[in-house]
Formats: C-alpha cells, sequence, structure tokens
C-alpha cells in the first residue's frame, strides 16, 4: 500500500515537472530502508561498515553489469564527489545495455540450468536473446514467466525471439516440465514426489503428476470436442487430470479449445495463489543474485521447513509483497538492494574484525563470492582494456571462445565456488590469459607502455586500477617497484605483462568482495 | 589418532616453482614418512559411472521369455547360474572376477537426485554439503605426499563438484572434456598442463614469484572459503604440472596393443587412465560412460553401449589381474537407477529406482556371487533389498574403511562414511 501511495505522489511530482533523476532515486532508497530496518533492527550498527567506493563499485559493476569496472570508470567514480554517486553509478549502469545481458543470464541459469550441460548448451542463446528482448523493454516479472508458462510452438515469431528453450530443455516432457516450472518460478522442489511419497514431504506423488497433467496435450473424443487430459502414474494404474498444486482445485470450464488454454490457467492461478510463491521466489533469486545467500536456502525449496521459520521467512514475505505492490518491478527490487546498507557492507572491514557479518536473522552480509565464468571472461577483457564481447544484436553470446571459457568456469552457486585445477591450469597456462598478459592483446597495458609521460609508480597504478579496480597499496607499489628493478634487462612491456598474469591470477580479481 | 597435516599454501607455491628448475624441496619426502606412519592407505576405488540410469534388465538381470525382457538373449559364466546379455561376451568369460547385485532398490527417480544418493549415499538435506564416495576414499588415503590428486574423474562430469563438507582438496579432478558445454569431447588429455611455447621459464620463475609475493600483501585471506579453493587450487595445479606428475595422464606411454584391448573409445581409454592413475596412488577414480537415458530406442543404444562398456571392463580386470593390483583396487559399476521393465511406446524404457542391479569387482570383494533376486517380469525385488546405504557400507568395507567412522562436517554435525543405517552385504565379503 504504502509504495502505491508514494508510486502515486511521484506521479503526480512527475507531472509537476520535477527533476526526473529526483523521482526514479526516491523509491529503491525506500526500499532500502524497507531492507535495513528489517535486517539491523536497532542494534546492527556495528555490523554495517561500508565498503569504499572502489570496492563498491567493483562489486556493483559485476553484479549488475557482470564484468568489473574499466580504468576510467574506477577513476571517474573515486573522483567524484557528490553524495549521491552512488546512487547516480546505479542508474547508469541499469541504462547500460549490459545490464539486460547480464541478467538475461542470470534468469536463465535459474530457470533452464539444464542449458549449463553439454546436452542441452543449445537451448541457452535462444532463450537469452528472448530474455534480453524483454528486460530491455522492462517487461514486467509476471508477464515474463506467463510467456514461458504459456508459450505455444504456432505463436513462434519468425526470428525464433521466443522462450521454447524451456521446452526443449525439458525435452517438452509433461514429468520434466512439471518439476522445472514448479522449481523455477515457485522455488517448489517436487523432484522426489516424482517417485514416491515422502512422509514428511508436503507434496504427494499424486499431486507431482496432477501439475505434469497441465502440459499434456488435450486430447479430442469421438465428436471431435476437447477433453481434460490425463496422465498416468508410471507402471501404476492411477490416472491423474490437472490440479493446482496448493489448492488442489480443478481449472474451470469444461472444454478446452485452445491447446494452451490449460497452461494459460496454470500461470493465471500461479500469480493468484494466496502463499505469494511465485513472487517469494523471485525475490530469494535476485537476493542470492547479490548476496550469495538466497535469503531462504536451498533455494529451491520454499515449501520446505526452513522457508517456515523464522525473521528469514518475514523478511521474505515483506520483500515479495513489495514486490508485487510494486508492479512485479524487477528494476526497483535490484535497485533497492543494491542502495541498501546491507547490500554495502565491508567483506573486509577496514580495521576491525573479518566478516562476513551475521545478523540475527541469519542472513549472512558482505559474503565473498566467486566469480561465474561469464563474469570472470567478461572481467579479463575488461582488464586488458577490450570491450566485452557482443556480436549479434542484443546477444552476449555468439563467441565460441567465450562459451568453451564459460563452460569450463562454470559455478553452480558463486558463494559456494570451488576453483578447481583444471580451471586454476587454464588461468596460469591458457592461452586466453597468457594473450592477454603480453603487449600485442592488451590494450591496457600497450597504452601504459608507451606512455612516457606516467611514472614507474603510475604505470603500476594504472594496471592495479584496471584489474583490481583499485590503487595499489603502498606495500604492493614497494614490492612491485622492486621487481621491476632487479628485471629492469627485460623490459618494461614484459614486466608489466608479468604484473598482469600474477594480478589476475590471484584470489582478488577473481572474486567478488 | 589422526593427524591433519596440510602443505602450508605459500610453501607449496615457491616449491612448485622451485621444482620446475629442477630443485628438490627437502619438506616433501619428510612429509609422506610421516603421513605413512599416521595412516593406512584404503585401496582404491574405480567407479565405471553408467551416466543416465543403464537399462541393467538388458544386462545383469535378463528376462527372457517375458515380455518385459525384449530381444537380447543371455549367455553362460563359468559360474553356475549367472547368466548376463550376449552383448558382454568378453565379460561373460571373466564372470568368477566380479559379483552381480540383482536386489537393489532405491527411491530416487530424478537423475540429479538419484546421482546425489548413489555417490554420496545420502539424501540431500538443508545445508550440509555431503561429499562424494570420491572424495572421502581420497580423503582416507595420503594426499598430501602426492603431487597428483588423489581424486580423478574422467569423460564426464561428476555429479559433486567440489569436495564437499571435505573441502576442496578433495575435489574431484576432471580429466576431458566430454562433460563440458561446448566442447567436442573425446580428447582425454589434461587441457593447459604445461606452459605455452612462448613463455620460458624465466617467465615463469618471474610471474610465480611475483603471484607469490602479492598474495602476502593481499587482505583477502585464506579464511574466506571461496579465497582458500582458489589459492588451494592453484598450488595442486603447480604440483600437477610437474613433469612426473603430469606423465601419468599420458597415454601415448602405454603400448599401442594395450590401448587397442581397452578399446579406443573415450571410455575404454579412460579405463586404461584408471588403471595407470591408480598404479600411482590415485585412491579414487570414476570412469563416466554416457547415453544411457534410453526412453527411446533403448535396445538399439543399449546394444551399441554394452559393447563399449564389455571391452573397456574387461580390459580393466585383465589388466588389474595381470599386474597384481585387482586385489587392491574395488571396481564399481552402476548408474543412477535402472529402467522400466515394461517397454515404452518408442521401445524404450524410462527411469526405474524400485528394481535394478549393479555389479562389483575386486579388493575385499568375493567374486562369482549373484546377490538377490527380482521377480520374472523384472518389477519386485523378491530377496532382501539392497539400498544405498547397504552398498555404500560394504563399499567402505571392502576397501578396509570402517563405514562408521566420523567426518566433521561444515554443520558441525559428524557424519559417518556410510548412513549408520546400512549392512553391508555379507555375501560378499
Amino acid at each position: 500500500m504504502t509504495f502505491r501511495w508514494i508510486a502515486c505522489v511521484l506521479s503526480i511530482a512527475m507531472w509537476c515537472a520535477a527533476p526526473f533523476c529526483f523521482a526514479v532515486e526516491r523509491r529503491p532508497q525506500e526500499l532500502s530502508k524497507q531492507i535495513d530496518q528489517t535486517l539491523f533492527g536497532g542494534d546492527g550498527e556495528r555490523h554495517r561498515e561500508p565498503a569504499d567506493d572502489a570496492t563498491y563499485l567493483r562489486r556493483l559493476s559485476l553484479d549488475l553489469l557482470g564484468r568489473i569496472p574499466t580504468v576510467a570508470e574506477v577513476r571517474q567514480f573515486l573522483d567524484d564527489r557528490s553524495d549521491s554517486k552512488r546512487q547516480q553509478a546505479v542508474q547508469r549502469m541499469l541504462d547500460s545495455g549490459a545490464y539486460p545481458r547480464n541478467m538475461a543470464t542470470f534468469w536463465r541459469r535459474g530457470w533452464v540450468p539444464q542449458a549449463d550441460t553439454p546436452e542441452y548448451a543449445a537451448v541457452a542463446e535462444g532463450f537469452e536473446q528472448w530474455l534480453v528482448k524483454q528486460l530491455q523493454q522492462e517487461v514486467r516479472y509476471d508477464d515474463l514467466v506467463q510467456a514461458v508458462i504459456t508459450w505455444d510452438d504456432d505463436s513462434s515469431s519468425p526470428r525464433g525471439l521466443d522462450p521454447r528453450g524451456f521446452y526443449h530443455a525439458n525435452d517438452s516432457r509433461p514429468a520434466n516440465l512439471a518439476a522445472s516450472a514448479t522449481r523455477a518460478f515457485l522455488g517448489i522442489n517436487l523432484d522426489c514426489a516424482q517417485c514416491h511419497d515422502h512422509p514428511f514431504a508436503r507434496w504427494s506423488r499424486q499431486q507431482f503428476w496432477q501439475t505434469a497433467a497441465f502440459f499434456v496435450d488435450s486430447p479430442h473424443d469421438a465428436d471431435g470436442a476437447v477433453k481434460l487430459p490425463t496422465i498416468r502414474i508410471p507402471e501404476t494404474d492411477v490416472e491423474c487430470q490437472p490440479r493446482f498444486l496448493t489448492a488442489a482445485t480443478k481449472p474451470t470450464g469444461a472444454e478446452y479449445p485452445d491447446p494452451g488454454e490449460l497452461r494459460t490457467q496454470l500461470a493465471d492461478w500461479m500469480l493468484a495463489e494466496s502463499e505469494n510463491y511465485l513472487a517469494r521466489n523471485a525475490v530469494n533469486r535476485i537476493w542470492a543474485h547479490f548476496f550469495g545467500h538466497a535469503i531462504v536456502e536451498p533455494i529451491d525449496d520454499l515449501s520446505g521447513t526452513t522457508a517456515q521459520q523464522t525473521e528469514r521467512a518475514d523478511l521474505l514475505d515483506q520483500l515479495a509483497q513489495t514486490f508485487i505492490d510494486s508492479g512485479y518491478d524487477i528494476d526497483l527490487l535490484v535497485q533497492g538492494i543494491v542502495l541498501s546498507d546491507a547490500y554495502q557492507v565491508a567483506a573486509v572491514p577496514a580495521g576491525g574484525h573479518p566478516g562476513p557479518a551475521r545478523l540475527a536473522a541469519g542472513v549472512s552480509l558482505g559474503k565473498v563470492r566467486g566469480l561465474t565464468g561469464e563474469q570472470l571472461y567478461d572481467s579479463l577483457r575488461t582488464a586488458a582494456g577490450l570491450p566485452a564481447e557482443a556480436t549479434a544484436v542484443g546477444s552476449n553470446r555468439g563467441s565460441e571462445n567465450r562459451d568453451a571459457f564459460v563452460a569450463k568456469f562454470y559455478v553452480e552457486r558463486p558463494h559456494q565456488a570451488e576453483r578447481s585445477i583444471s580451471q586454476a591450469l587454464a588461468m596460469m597456462n591458457g592461452a586466453f590469459v597468457n594473450d592477454l598478459s603480453s603487449v600485442e592483446h592488451n590494450r591496457l597495458l600497450a597504452s601504459v607502455a608507451s606512455s612516457p609521460f606516467l611514472s614507474a609508480e603510475e604505470q603500476i597504478d594504472t594496471v592495479f586500477l584496471a584489474v583490481l579496480g583499485r590503487h595499489a597499496t603502498g606495500d604492493e607499489m614497494a614490492a612491485v617497484n622492486d621487481r621491476f628493478k632487479s628485471h629492469q634487462g627485460i623490459g618494461l612491456e614484459q614486466n608489466l605483462g608479468d604484473l598482469f598474469w600474477a594480478l589476475v591470477n590471484g584470489p582478488e580479481f577473481n572474486t567478488n568482495h | 589418532m589422526q593427524l591433519k597435516i596440510e602443505v602450508p599454501r605459500r610453501e607449496a607455491l615457491c616449491a612448485a616453482s622451485a621444482g620446475l628448475v629442477g630443485f628438490t624441496t627437502s619438506w616433501l619426502p619428510a612429509l609422506a614418512a610421516a603421513t605413512e606412519t599416521e595412516r593406512s592407505n584404503p585401496k582404491a576405488v574405480i567407479l565405471l559411472w553408467m551416466n543416465g540410469g543403464p537399462s541393467t534388465i538388458d544386462l545383469w538381470d535378463l528376462k527372457p521369455g517375458h515380455d518385459n525382457g525384449g530381444p537380447f538373449r543371455e549367455i553362460a559364466t563359468p559360474v553356475p547360474g549367472m547368466r548376463i546379455s550376449e552383448h558382454l561376451p568378453q565379460l561373460a568369460r571373466l564372470g568368477s572376477e566380479f559379483s552381480i547385485v540383482r536386489s537393489m532398490s532405491t527411491r530416487e527417480g530424478d537423475h540429479s537426485r538419484a546421482r546425489f544418493v548413489a555417490t554420496t549415499g545420502y539424501t540431500p538435506q538443508g545445508a550440509i554439503k555431503f561429499p562424494s564416495l570420491g572424495s572421502l576414499v581420497a580423503h582416507e588415503g595420503d594426499q598430501a605426499a602426492q603431487d597428483i590428486p588423489s581424486y580423478v574423474h574422467v569423460g564426464g562430469r561428476p555429479t559433486v563438484t567440489g569436495g564437499g563438507f571435505l573441502g576442496p582438496t578433495f575435489a574431484p579432478f576432471v580429466v576431458g572434456d566430454g562433460g563440458r558445454r561446448g566442447a567436442s569431447g573425446a580428447e582425454l588429455t589434461v587441457a593447459d598442463l604445461s606452459t605455452p611455447a612462448n613463455v620460458s621459464t624465466g617467465d615463469r620463475l618471474r610471474r610465480l614469484a611475483l603471484l607469490s609475493e602479492l598474495r602476502d600483501h593481499s587482505s583477502l585471506s585464506p579464511r574466506f572459503d571461496v579465497v582458500e579453493s582458489i589459492e588451494s587450487a592453484t598450488d595442486r595445479a603447480l604440483q600437477l604440472m610437474r613433469p612426473s606428475a603430469a606423465s601419468a595422464f599420458n597415454l601415448g606411454e602405454e603400448r599401442e596393443s594395450m590401448r587397442k584391448a581397452y578399446g579406443h573409445s573415450s571410455f575404454g581409454q579412460g579405463c586404461l587412465l584408471a588403471r595407470r592413475l591408480v598404479e600411482r596412488g590415485v585412491r579414487c577414480v570414476e570412469v563416466a560412460l554416457d547415453g544411457w537415458d534410453t526412453h527411446s530406442d533403448n535396445f538399439d543404444r543399449v546394444k551399441e553401449l554394452s559393447q563399449t562398456l564389455d571391452q573397456g571392463f574387461a580390459a580393466l580386470l585383465d589388466d588389474l589381474k595381470s599386474r597384481g593390483l585387482l586385489q587392491d583396487t574395488l571396481i564399481v559399476c552402476q548408474g543412477e537407477f535402472g529402467r522400466t521393465p515394461s517397454i515404452n511406446g518408442q521401445s524404450g524404457r524410462d527411469h526405474w529406482p524400485a528394481s535394478w542391479s549393479m555389479v562389483l569387482a575386486g579388493a575385499g570383494i568375493r567374486g562369482g556371487q549373484v546377490v538377490g533376486k527380482t521377480s520374472v517380469d523384472g518389477r519386485v525385488v523378491e530377496s532382501k533389498p539392497t539400498r544405498t546405504c547397504d552398498l555404500m557400507a560394504t563399499i567402505f568395507q571392502s576397501i578396509g574403511l570402517d563405514p562408521m567412522k566420523q567426518n566433521m562436517s561444515n554443520v558441525s554435525r559428524p557424519i559417518r562414511l556410510a548412513d549408520p543405517e546400512g549392512q553391508p552385504i555379507e555375501a560378499l565379503l
């Protein structure tokens, strides 16, 4: 309600020609305040030490754009003396072309995780392109889900910009589609219910197959009339008809003239059901994107026991309600999160005790996360002064090198990422990183090496800015300077290449912190 | 008493870079000696992983004459009463070397859940990061003394990619890009194991020295799990790059006749690699054979897969036996579940966890046994059902580990190697 009211006031304010940037900043800040009040309550001050500007910009850029900031972006941000520079940086990033591409990968990974396996890799590109297009047009979240659930082969657009990948990744099998749709869009895990009734689980085997029945094509009877479809539980004689999961009610209407009608009803029910699974799942997944941990874990078990307990469930409920009230506005939720104190908490407090902070609600803040393959690839290029690869319009894919690298550096959940030996070998010996460690392929190094007006310290510092998004510390500067001097014989270019190689192989570059 | 020995990270980095120019480091032999007295190495495990859920009713427990049986015929083995598919002739010859468990009965019919349970022995529970069998076995072994990772996965994608609550040191090292998106497949080489041609030894040493020094100044310490795993992977990668370690993965060192015996499939060559690794002290090797998810065209596909399996598995048994390694190496051959006894409309079989078979050989396993029995239609286990926990208890016992041994988990609760409900299959031990 509050937000509808604010929205109303704001739209009036906009009519009165108030500055636009003021109008869009205000609502997310209300949301940020809501998050911080819930998390920190009265006595959370000691957990709130904020990350410094350089750390914040890098974190924000990795989360919103999928890459580290460029040298120019870092310098500009650090030099900016404005009080609202963090808000402005958020807005700049939301308006950039990289943002929808990055978020398309995020949603695709959550909804169609199969596309990260070799068997279904082919569906990733089409699905993400479709998502990019929707996100560019700021389509509401509920409409996005509806478009996937109700997608119909007959209505495919000529360019193939559609969510058919969801169906392909599930082999168009009703059982797979039911399990994936409930997990992806409701955060409900029905995998066990597919085969058996579990004494403590909320969902029965029959309920699983009743959900699956929504994805069965409606058969025609002898008169040509459409009948309600049924599906048989394998190796039993039990036939199941479509029933809505939480309500156990039947779809309405006796006849189903349109094959997509059942799925339309399924999508309508998902949006209307009283436990807000759809919104809670969306908020929980977005939260995990920005914090590592989701509010409720496991991320696909919102009907499980942990989701029913404690303040965490309350926090998720509140944010879900806000999300619904905002008209399923993804960008508002994103802005609210990244402008909250909670998001801005330092992982490594300046002088104090090391994080990650754990609040009363049990939510971890300031968690050090690994990088996804996409983040790592695009950040390596950014560090080398090269543009992120974007070949086709609206696509961040299409590069075989990028796809192979991304597959090699796949991580399921960044906060639990475990670097493997194979990945370490690729970082140290792989052609990609080694090419970028030479001035021939690295524009940043080339320009540093050919800038005689820079002092040795300034040259070193520029490499730190490019790779780590911050200035070199005094100790680092002294150490690198000594090395460069003792290896003067090999030349500046080689030394700069060594520095680049050493920095991109270190843990600071390889994490989001 | 169990002594936890960790190679100090920075030492490892220095040692590894020193090793490249031919110095031997002093701490390695000492460490090896120290661990030897503290631990007795368990036997090794080779897991032949039939990914997708193999149709075991068409492999190990045929139902000739019944509608569910399909077209395959049975052939005899040297063991009276043990008959297997006609498409496994080499294995049939070796019937007295392995045993078949025909009473497997599990609960999960979803690929990822079933894989998790089959490889960890536990049902997913909240936040507990269960390690896979391979990590558990590697953890019990003498890890720190060797340069090769003690748990290696060949040819696919491991179910648990990390080391679970045992940490990244015990994560599977993956050989072959067959399980990766966008990769072509069959090559069983380790990518990027040596420095590129345009990087000299001098370049390498300078870079490593700089990396090591910058680590010392880093504010991101290994207290963070993610940071620890990056530093540890870097150090272990450097150890693996030593020529003595790297050569373990070079199948070119094998005689052509030996390579041929295993078959030129990537599965066959993976079995050969498994033997080379076990010979060098690796504790667990998984070799994946993918393609068993035969919802359609089951019989043509299973016939072809059977031939690949038959050649690789039989060559492995022969080879390990002739080298005297079979008594110290357990071979486990299974997938995540079986397939429906009834045949569907596309000549396929669907997922079926209720009654299926698997095979064990070597180590402490008595060969030539058939455990359990299914009904004539294959749908019901008529003897005492074997659960995953029973199988896990059997596996640990057969390699000389106490299934009841506990490790501390990430939720500060001790977890036993195998679920304590499990009863080892006495007939096999």
